[in-house]
Order: structure tokens, then C-alpha cells, then sequence
């Protein structure tokens, strides 16, 4: 890595940490205030059972999450997501979509300094769609209480992925083959909680996936190509 | 003073302003480190008014689901709180099921349901606090070792690069579509709408050559779908 590369990547990790720490601890001011100016605190079994209860959910799957989308998404782009939150039904896709439009890829500088550019235009266009959202409550209540608008508005994620992932089967069906045979069968067999079904995936995926490069599955249809155009 | 007066005071909207002000500081502050590091990278300024572009629009339609998530929970956790957890740091999906651990734990029915005390209520907001830490240190700690090792372990081979990268993203996608598939109904009817539509929109991108497609045809798709779930459930 050059030393240009390597100053702006030590800057990125100083100044994403420093504001990812400043955020988090901010973050208390909520409970606190709670405890210390309105006296409200939980009962300490009530709290510990809780806590117990989130940490076996949330430590495996942040494990996961962070496993999962380091490798897709800029590392000043996953500082940005971290503050912003929503990885998956917002960030991610929004990081995706860019790199798409500039075909570049996440792990090349180019792809890092568009991936965090989509992430904060992301994440400063969400706060102000839930800024209008907050401000217009009442109204928008009332229009999200029709049965049919709110049932559409909960296929959002449905929509969006299946969107992406026909996209990606169109730039590279063989790719797609792995995840989506092992993906049927650990979702349709329930073989893993639906909690860990991402990096239980990937994990195994990327396991498969390497063993058939190796074997030159993906490789074939390159040296054919290669031999045409000559 | 009830809790909900509480959860809805003045002070807990200011201190909500103060934690957007952060991530707003933040946020910009990286677009325009990177947007100075595009341009030293030769990345053109019509490229960058792209990626902006594809970005934003994406992001519209997701974040709405948002605002329908904050109002399931300000009735319960009031519109600071709800808005705070579920626009900032934490995820639509995470905050609801902690919220109602948070009140199980301490005896309540559901979030927001019978015997949700005002300290069923303390115990959601501190538990959402505490949920985001690993979150958060697993970036702070490891984020650097990791790219470092993915880049070192996928460098040498940029084919094999790149196919690594693309299987963790279809999985990723793969994970929310092929349940819906078996589940049919709603879900099934949004992922074959919005799956054909982008396919013939990247038909249109790649065979016509309709490069500016690119930048809407996620959207596209994704408003159409959602349109058609509306439609067929009115």
C-alpha cells in the first residue's frame, strides 16, 4: 500500500473510531437522564435477565453482521453505517446500488471512497425522510393505518433484495449458484435459527465456493472467453 | 407524571436533536473527506454526482419504513425515544424485539402492553443502549485487522477477489428472498415483481445501452413492487 493509501487509511480509522466512541456514549444520555432526572430505573433482576437475554441474541449476530459486511462496504463507509444504523435494509443496498452505478468494487480505493460517499448521502437522506416523518406523525398515521398501505410498505425488503439479487444473477449466474442451492436448503430445513442464517451462509458458501474455484468451475468459461477473442 | 409524559418531555427531544446533530457532524464530515480523496483518485465529478444520486434515491422508500416502525413504538416508548433508536445507530429489525425483552424481563405482557411499568419502560431504554455496544466495539477494535486480512487473503487473485466478495453479497440477498419464495403470499408477490422488472431494466441497461437506467432502476422496481403488494390487497 502506498504511504498516500495508508495516511488516509490511518486518518479514516482515527477520526471513525474517535466519532463512533463519541456517538455511543451520547447514546447513554437517554437512560441517564431516565435514572437521574425523572428517577426511573429498572429493577436489577429485571435488568440482568434482560440484558442476558440480548446479549446471547446480539453478540452472535453483530459477530456476524460485522463478519458479513466488512468485506462489501468502504471501511469509512462502515464507520458512517455504524452511526446511521439500518445495515442491511438501508446502507448496504445504498452501497451496493452506487458501486453498481460507477462499476467499481468496495475493496479498491476507488469503490472504498464511493461506498462511503453512497453511506453518508444514505445516511443523511433517512434523517431527514424520519425528520419529515416525525414532524407529520399525526397525518402519516393515518395513512399508514389503511391495511393495504401498510402491508405493501412491509414488503420493502422483499422488493429491494429481490431486486438486487436478480441483478446479480444477470452480471454473474455462476456466482449465484452457491448461495442460492445452500441458502434453499438451510432456509427451507430450518437447519440453523433464522438469527445466524447470514453468516451461517456465507460461512458456508464461501467454503464451497472456494473448493469449486479451485476445482476451476468458475474459471472455465474465462479461458474459453479468452480464447475466442483471440 | 406518567411515564409516557416522561418518554415524550422536552429534554429527551433535545438530547435526540444533539445525538442527530452528532451523526449529521459525522456524516458529512466523511462525504467530504472522501469526496476529496474520489477527486485525488481521478474518480470523475459526474461519477461522484452518480453514486450521490443512486444513493439517495435508494434510500427514500426504505427509510419510510422506518417512520411506519416509529409509529408501532412511540405509543409505547414515546416519539424521542422510538425515533432516536430506530432512525440512529440501532435497526428497525433489532430495536423492536430488544424493547420487548426489555419489558418481558420485568413481567410485561408485550412492549407497551399490560404491567409495561415505568421501569418495564426504563429496562427497554437501557437494554437498547446496551444492545448496540458489540455493535459498535467490533468496528472500533477489529475493523482495521479485518480489511487488512481480507484484502492480504483476496489480493493476489483478482478474479478470485471478486468472487468472494459477490458470494458474501448474494448471500446476503439470498437471504431475503428465498423466504418469501417459500412462503408465497405478499412476500412472493413483491420479490417476482420487483425481480422481473429489474431484470428487464438491466436488460434495457446492458443490451440498449441505457447507462442513466442504472441509477433508478433499483427504485424503479422497488416503488412498482411495493404498488403492486397495495393493489392487490385493496
Amino acid at each position: 500500500m502506498s504511504d498516500i493509501n495508508n495516511k488516509y487509511n490511518n486518518k479514516v480509522h482515527f477520526y471513525g473510531r474517535i466519532s463512533a466512541v463519541i456517538f455511543l456514549l451520547s447514546t447513554f444520555l437517554i437512560p441517564l437522564t431516565l435514572w437521574l432526572k425523572f428517577g426511573l430505573l429498572p429493577t436489577k433482576e429485571g435488568f440482568i435477565a434482560g440484558f442476558t437475554t440480548i446479549m446471547l441474541i446480539m453478540v452472535p449476530a453483530s459477530l456476524g453482521e460485522f463478519l458479513s459486511f466488512a468485506p462489501i462496504i468502504g471501511s469509512s463507509a462502515y464507520y458512517v453505517m455504524l452511526l446511521s444504523g439500518n445495515f442491511m435494509n438501508i446502507r448496504v443496498p445504498s452501497s451496493i446500488v452506487a458501486l453498481e452505478a460507477t462499476e467499481l468494487d468496495a475493496n479498491s480505493e476507488e469503490g472504498d471512497a464511493i461506498s462511503t460517499i453512497a453511506v453518508a448521502v444514505s445516511a443523511i437522506t433517512s434523517e431527514v425522510v424520519i425528520v419529515i416523518g416525525v414532524l407529520m406523525l399525526a397525518p402519516f398515521t393515518k395513512f399508514f393505518a389503511i391495511p393495504a398501505i401498510k402491508i405493501g410498505f412491509d414488503q420493502i425488503v422483499p422488493s429491494l433484495f429481490g431486486a438486487l439479487f436478480i441483478a446479480s444473477a444477470i452480471k454473474n449466474y455462476k456466482a449465484v449458484i452457491v448461495p442460492t442451492v445452500l441458502g434453499i436448503i438451510i432456509i427451507k430445513f430450518q437447519l440453523i435459527p433464522s438469527l445466524y442464517t447470514i453468516p451461517a451462509l456465507i460461512f458456508s458458501s464461501v467454503i464451497v465456493t472456494i473448493i469449486l474455484y479451485k476445482l476451476g468451475f468458475y474459471t472455465k468459461n474465462k479461458t474459453e472467453e479468452v480464447k475466442k477473442t483471440a | 407524571m406518567s411515564y409516557l409524559e416522561i418518554a415524550n418531555s422536552k429534554i429527551l427531544y433535545v438530547i435526540v436533536i444533539c445525538i442527530l446533530g452528532l451523526l449529521f457532524t459525522q456524516a458529512i464530515f466523511f462525504y467530504r473527506m472522501a469526496r476529496k480523496r474520489a477527486l485525488e483518485l481521478n474518480i470523475s465529478s459526474e461519477k461522484i454526482r452518480k453514486a450521490t444520486k443512486a444513493a439517495s434515491i435508494s434510500s427514500i422508500i426504505p427509510s419510510i419504513a422506518i417512520i411506519i416502525g416509529l409509529i408501532a413504538i412511540s405509543p409505547a416508548l414515546g416519539i424521542p425515544i422510538s425515533w432516536a433508536r430506530l432512525g440512529m445507530a440501532g435497526s428497525l429489525m433489532y430495536e423492536i424485539t430488544v424493547a420487548a425483552i426489555g419489558g418481558k424481563s420485568m413481567g410485561a405482557a408485550g412492549l407497551g402492553q399490560a404491567g409495561y411499568t415505568p421501569q418495564a419502560f426504563a429496562n427497554s431504554v437501557w437494554l437498547m443502549t446496551l444492545g448496540v455496544m458489540p455493535t459498535f466495539l467490533l468496528p472500533i477494535l477489529l475493523l482495521k485487522k479485518y480489511k487488512t486480512q481480507v484484502k492480504k487473503a483476496t489480493s493476489k487473485d483478482s478474479t478470485f477477489q471478486n468472487l468472494i466478495l459477490g458470494t458474501i453479497l448474494i448471500c446476503v440477498q439470498a437471504t431475503f428472498v428465498i423466504p418469501p419464495i417459500f412462503k408465497g403470499g405478499n412476500g412472493l408477490l413483491a420479490v417476482v415483481v420487483a425481480s422481473g422488472l429489474m431484470a428487464i431494466l438491466t436488460y434495457a441497461i446492458v443490451k440498449w445501452k441505457q447507462i442513466w437506467l442504472k441509477e433508478y432502476a433499483l427504485s424503479f422496481s422497488m416503488i412498482i413492487a411495493i404498488v403492486a403488494v397495495i393493489l392487490f390487497n385493496l
